[in-house]
């Protein structure tokens, strides 16, 4: 008996071990001990795993190159950007309290321009070095511009820096497309053919800043079109004719989320998301950035060359924003911080964005598959290395120019419009556009009345927006924040019986 | 047990758990209740003016109901089973039935997705016997959401229903089923009128964490894209870029629902009539099943296990695979991602880090379990059922809730907590702690119900001084309710997500939950090398779990008598 125990405690024991010790023997390299470092740079970062490996491993390179010191890259990773945001609220405000210059973090790396622009006009970042030390950077034509595309990249008051581009896109599957007997999309128009019914992966853009972005761009496209082909009526001043292919092309914009989001297998929390689900089949387009479709083409490409995921750019409908770096206020390690958004814009830290693994000054590990901001850069010599040598950002006219003065203003409260008139309301707007799809006649013509009932989207015209915006803008005190909540109500219970009248006006053959 | 001493183990134990819970909590929740002027309810109003947050709550009280009755009837046939007969294998299959104890949620997600998806396993099965078009393979994932998290809810949670049965039916007393028998009762009687009643506290102690579990379920709605139940529009709301309060105020109305139902079904379930039996003098004599019987209790148990495993075998398969897209079984495979994730950097230390976290939380659990379960139970003290109730709540907070409340409270009065090198152990011990007590709790009070405290008067009459009446008499009572809560205390504390999320922030401190969800974000091929690194979790937790019964079979009886 007491013999048995035993070996049961034995067998235990070595099972335990023999677990317990394979990551130990499958250790590549020394693991790192923080207490050996002389010192520590504090980056809270949105930015994947791989981004974070490569960037650390570099910079503590380049770090102890130049002062002999080891520095401990102390990542804090709470999530995506709006985990971040709201930790950095928080952290901040009890900062305040407790009259506190920073929080205890040095670095803000990656998260989209909006943020970088929030927190800057909250007061929480400082003036950054770089631009004074190394003005050849910022200067003529292969310098960094102020503005690409329409988009700032960097503060106007230096207190913040785009490091890398990206753009949104549109990525598909191949097989789903063959099955669905569609061709590929080229723009966003495309994304709203009824045949894509329960097949496109979308995020919430009151959760994504980047995903909020596309929308206001397709927006744009829309009113970009509208000021093509309007013409000045009689009597009409140039403004008034802008405003009306504002309010005209805003409609049209709306009308194609809609049928976008009515086409949505899910509003998805995370955009990174939308990648894998349409490389796995589950989804068969998607919206999504362009390294995330990069690096899945890439990942999935057989011996022939071929992949089942493409990522394309909308044609005439996406701009190239920044993904910028800070340093906080009251950082504890100013003088590293100083040095890391340095090293980031230098010739090493930027084609680090998109060198394949193992060419001079590229990753150690894995290809990253993001471009550089330097416009320097792209020549013929180092391109040799890249990833993705055929994407020439700064390279002849872009086909899109983001002009914020059209939409800018009313960023928040279109994400807002979209939450009420697509996610809140989604079961009902799905329902509706799949009996509207079944009472489609041979030519996919739909019930007439009950198509423009369901495209009903008069309570968010430009007009409209404007005044959500202004009531959303008053938001200070809690009984206003009440009162818009209830507003929101309102019109999503608005939108829900429009969407189940359209349904039964289908039902009709109306 | 006398007043005196119940009462300071009251007092410590609620100061404990009004400072490491309740004040972190309602400092969060107050949000929800301060308006302009001072305190208001109109947040709270708002919610229940808002159809969305309407049916977001009624949907996730369905799903709480739904999955607890379906883990109902997966988990009471298994442990009766397990209770009455031998059959072929019973030993093992009764371990491996509680395959879903080892599995990190979010990586059994990601599994799950790679069997049920429009590309996945099972379609492909279908297509292959001809059962499916390969021009149109069904959606899974994408249509019936409702039953999908029903299903994944059950075959997550039935083990803690069929621990506790098990552990409930094995203190019954043989003595009044054979007394039920020897009257003329049938077995179905007998079941209905002696075995159920019996073993009531055990049923509601693990009904009650699987209602509220699945009620404020977030994680699998969330890989269904189910979106509109509360516990994703309180998660929603939280990450929202307004900071609007109302999301708060429905936290406070999930907590009232959950303890409104915790309160009710305690008063209908959880007393039992026939009061305590002293200890069994003897054990039920199991009944062998040999040929066709056998094999067939065997299979139900073999079954239930094949379909509880499918994440998990979805896991074993993504971690070896090239691709995997449109096959039964992945097209290539490679042992790549395991040398990637097991050797990457961060591993190793959030091995050590997540023992230490989850033992410590463990340790913990078992002390003030054990502690709060004895007031429960032996003490007459006033308010003892109001404690009850509270010591439930903690499955009734969203862990994000919690976790926030953490932060805040380590950056305010109890940054000592913490300490200068931001070391967040402390914090997490206690989170883990917190969030995990009601299952230990539950454990040692429904072994302490069903434990006669005759005998342990008998032990004082005789001399025995209250610490070894406790020790030798009390506690082997109850040893084996005690041990299945704390393995079911450690296993969710190895895996517990949203707290080592927010709470360990420097890469030194990461827990494995933390580790395999910073491999997840790696571009590429980051689900199959957070799935190898999850197998291994999986694979350290089976250890774990089949030891600890291996080596507690040993002890007075065995723990469920495998």
């Amino acid at each position: 008996m007491i013999k048995k125990f035993a070996r049961n405690e034995v067998y235990v024991f070595l099972a335990l071990l023999i677990v317990a010790v394979t990551p130990l023997i499958l250790q590549k390299g020394e693991p790192f001990d923080p207490d050996d470092a002389d010192t520590r740079l504090i980056i809270m970062s949105p930015h994947n795993e791989t981004i974070r490996r490569e960037f650390g491993e570099a910079f503590s390179e380049y770090w102890k190159e130049k002062t002999g010191e080891v520095v401990y890259m102390d990542w804090r990773t709470p999530g995506g950007t709006s985990e971040i945001r709201l930790i950095l609220d928080g952290d901040f405000t009890r900062a305040d309290e407790r009259g506190d210059e920073g929080i205890g973090v040095d670095v803000l790396f990656g998260g989209g321009d909006y943020l970088f622009k929030k927190m800057a006009s909250k007061g929480r970042l400082q003036k950054l070095d770089v631009f004074e030390n190394q003005k050849q950077w910022f200067d003529g034509e292969t310098g960094i511009r102020q503005s690409f595309t329409g988009e700032d990249c960097y503060g106007k008051d230096h207190q913040w820096v785009g490091v890398c581009l990206s753009r949104f896109g549109i990525c598909y599957n191949v097989d789903g497309l063959k099955r669905l007997g569609i061709k590929a999309p080229e723009n966003w128009d495309d994304l709203g053919d009824p045949r894509y019914f329960g097949h496109i992966a979308l995020a919430d853009p009151t959760k994504s800043g980047s995903v909020a972005k596309a929308f206001e761009m397709l927006i744009q496209q829309e009113i970009h079109k509208q000021l093509k082909t309007l013409s000045r009526e009689a009597g009409e001043s140039h403004e008034h004719m802008i405003d009306r292919a504002k309010s005209q092309g805003w409609t049209k914009g709306f009308q194609l989320i809609q049928k976008i989001s009515a086409n949505a297998r899910y509003f998805t929390d995370s955009a990174s998301k939308i990648p894998h689900d349409v490389a796995q089949g589950d989804a068969v387009a998607g919206m999504c950035v362009d390294f995330y479709g990069r690096a899945y083409n890439e990942k999935l490409k057989k011996a022939d060359g071929t992949s089942r995921l493409q990522w394309v750019t909308p044609a005439g409908g996406t701009s190239t924003s920044v993904d910028p770096v800070a340093i906080f206020r009251g950082a504890q390690h100013p003088k590293i911080a100083q040095a890391f958004v340095e090293f980031l814009l230098t010739e090493k830290g930027q084609l680090l964005w998109n060198n394949k693994p193992g060419t001079p000054m590229g990753p150690k590990h894995h290809a990253l598959r993001r471009l550089p901001v330097r416009p320097d850069l792209y020549t013929p010599e180092r391109l040799q290395y890249f990833s993705d040598p055929g994407v020439m950002p700064y390279e002849g006219e872009p086909d899109f120019v983001y002009n914020p003065e059209l939409t800018g203003e009313l960023f928040n409260a279109m994400r807002e419009a979209i939450k009420v008139m697509c996610i809140d309301t989604h079961d009902e707007l799905r329902d509706a556009w799949e009996t509207l799809i079944e009472h489609s006649d041979e030519n996919g013509v739909m019930p007439p009345r009950a198509l423009r009932n369901f495209s009903e989207v008069r309570s968010f015209s430009y007009k409209k927006t404007e005044e959500l915006k202004r009531l959303l803008s008053k938001k200070s005190t809690k009984k206003e924040s009440l009162r818009v909540v209830d507003k929101l109500n309102r019109l999503a219970a608005n939108f829900r019986r429009s969407y189940e009248d359209s349904q039964k006006l289908a039902k009709q053959n109306k | 047990m006398n007043n005196r001493r119940a009462t300071i183990i009251t007092v410590i134990v609620t100061a404990f758990f009004g400072v490491f819970f309740l004040y972190p909590v309602f400092d969060i929740l107050k949000v929800a209740f301060t308006g302009d002027d001072g305190f208001t309810w109109d947040y709270l109003l708002t919610v229940f003016a808002n159809p969305n947050y309407l049916e977001g709550l009624w949907n996730a009280f369905l799903l709480g109901t739904t999955s607890t009755l379906v883990t109902f009837l997966l988990a009471l046939p298994l442990a009766l089973a397990a209770y009455r007969w031998v059959f072929p294998g019973k030993k093992w299959l009764s371990i491996l039935i509680l395959a879903p104890l080892v599995l990190p949620p979010f990586v059994g997600a990601v599994g799950v997705k790679h069997i049920l998806g429009v590309e996945g396993a099972l379609n492909a099965l279908l297509i292959d016997f001809g059962m499916m078009d390969a021009a149109a393979p069904n959606d899974w994932l994408g249509k019936s959401k409702f039953w999908g998290v029903v299903m994944m809810n059950a075959l997550h949670l039935y083990p803690i229903l069929f621990m506790n049965v098990l552990a409930a039916l094995n203190k019954l007393d043989p003595a009044m089923e054979q007394a039920a028998q020897n009257l003329g009762a049938s077995p179905w009687k007998r079941f209905r009128k002696i075995t159920m009643p019996l073993c009531m506290p055990g049923i509601f102690a693990g009904g009650a964490i699987v209602f509220i579990w699945s009620f404020t379920e977030l994680g699998v709605p969330l890989v269904f894209d189910y979106t509109q139940v509360a516990p994703v529009q309180i998660y929603d709301g939280i990450k929202d870029l307004s900071g609007s309060p109302t999301p708060y105020a429905l936290v406070s109305v999930m907590l009232v629902i959950s303890l409104v139902v915790f309160a009710v079904s305690k008063l209908l379930l959880g007393k039992n009539n026939l009061g305590t039996s002293p200890r069994p003098k003897a054990s039920y004599t199991q009944k062998t099943l040999t040929g066709v019987q056998g094999w067939l209790a065997s299979g139900l148990f073999l079954l239930v296990f094949v379909i509880a495993a499918v994440p998990h075998f979805g896991v074993i398969f993504l971690s070896v695979s090239g691709d995997w897209y449109g096959t039964i079984f992945p097209e290539s495979m490679t042992m790549a991602h395991y040398s990637e994730g097991l050797g990457h950097p961060v591993v190793v230390g959030s091995i050590k880090n997540s023992l230490i976290y989850s033992l410590g939380a463990t340790f913990l659990n078992v002390v003030l379990g054990l502690a709060i379960a004895w007031v429960i139970v032996r003490s007459k003290i006033w308010g003892r059922n109001v404690v009850d109730a509270l010591m439930m709540l903690p499955l009734a907070v969203p862990g994000l809730v919690l976790a926030f409340g953490y932060r805040a409270l380590s950056d305010g009065s109890f940054s000592w907590l913490v300490g200068a090198s931001g070391d967040p152990m402390f914090l997490l011990i206690l989170a883990y702690a917190v969030r995990r007590l009601p299952f230990v709790v539950r454990a040692a009070v429904a072994g302490l119900q069903q434990s006669d405290p005759v005998l342990e008067e008998a032990a004082m009459t005789l001399g025995a001084s209250p610490k070894s009446t406790f020790m030798r008499v009390g506690l082997p009572l109850i040893g084996s309710s005690l041990a299945a809560g704390a393995i079911l205390a450690f296993a969710f504390a190895m895996l517990e997500v949203s707290d080592s999320l927010i709470l360990a922030q420097q890469t030194e401190h990461f827990p494995i939950t933390k580790a395999i969800y910073a491999l997840l974000s790696m571009l590429g091929n980051g689900h199959e090398v957070a799935a190898a690194l999850g197998v291994w979790a999986m694979a350290f937790l089976a250890v774990a779990i089949i030891g600890a019964f291996v080596l507690l079979g040993r002890k007075g009886g065995g723990m469920f008598r495998l």
